[in-house]
């Protein structure tokens, strides 16, 4: 009993320790928007809030995204990080971003100390294309 | 009954520590007003107030400024066309340089929120700010 939680103790140290610099998502949007009991793809949740398929096709997330949605406010719909931003902290109390992943920047955002700049965390969609319209696929292929 | 006081201890430890790694409680922020809540007097023995640690490093008199970080841009603000980095990136290396050593990510986890305060509404980060404490 005494050596178990004793063991548990250390553990939960070391994890409050080397929390800081672990990285559980490396690729930033795609590695925590994934297919599990619910599916947290980005494709789905875009498609289910009624999001063009344009968003599809982007190969890079985020920076597919800002073909519509340039960072400077420039692009055809609203600015990415005035929008990524206040989806994911607005009702700071009911927003799973903050309740469940603690709103910490840097699940998002990496920073290079070197230079002391702070960037947005990059990677693959983790999407198939035909995943979300099945029937008009389907009904091109029959044609 | 010295092993529950052991188990009881332990735990106690457990818990604290669990705390630790848990998602900070929504809204609270324990330095409101960035620099100045965190860099204060008492930090353990150790004088940690920004005109303190900035003195050492022999960096002239900041007895003038009034709020910080607002009046380091005073000087810190590169010319333009400058090599010089800005503010900004120097805070940050400062803070997130060799982060297996460096008390800001050690200590305090490295959270960019203990600097910066979120506008949801806006969608825009922002730097906090608070009257000189010196």
């Amino acid at each position: 009993m005494k050596k178990a939680l004793m063991m548990l103790g250390a553990l939960a140290l070391t994890c409050s320790l080397t929390d800081a610099v672990a990285n559980d998502y490396p690729n930033g949007c795609v590695s925590c928007h994934v297919q599990g009991e619910t599916d947290f793809r980005l494709n789905v949740v875009l498609a289910n809030i009624g999001h063009g398929r344009g968003g599809e096709r982007t190969l890079e997330i985020p920076v597919g995204c800002n073909r519509c949605h340039a960072t400077d406010g420039s692009g055809n719909a609203a600015s990415i990080s005035k929008l990524i931003h206040s989806v994911h902290y607005e009702n700071p109390n009911e927003n799973a971003f903050v309740t469940r992943y603690s709103g910490d920047c840097r699940n998002c955002h990496s920073m290079d100390a070197a230079a002391g700049y702070g960037s947005i965390k990059v990677g693959e969609r983790n999407w198939e294309l035909r995943i979300l319209h099945p029937e008009s696929d389907q009904s091109k292929q029959e044609e | 009954m010295r092993e529950t006081s052991w188990a009881a201890r332990l735990s106690l430890i457990v818990a604290v520590a669990l705390v630790g790694v848990m998602p900070a409680t929504v809204g609270a922020d324990e330095y409101p007003e960035g620099c100045v809540s965190c860099h204060v007097e008492r930090t353990g023995k150790t004088d940690m107030r920004l005109s303190s640690l900035l003195a050492q490093v022999g960096h002239k008199s900041v007895e003038r400024m009034r709020q910080v970080p607002r009046d380091c841009l005073r000087c810190h603000r590169p010319d333009e066309g400058s090599d010089d980095p800005p503010f900004s990136a120097l805070i940050h290396e400062i803070h997130y340089d060799v982060p297996t050593v460096n008390t800001f990510v050690t200590l305090y986890g490295g959270d960019c929120r203990q600097c910066h305060t979120m506008d949801a509404e806006e969608g825009e980060a922002r730097v906090k700010g608070g009257a000189k404490n010196w």
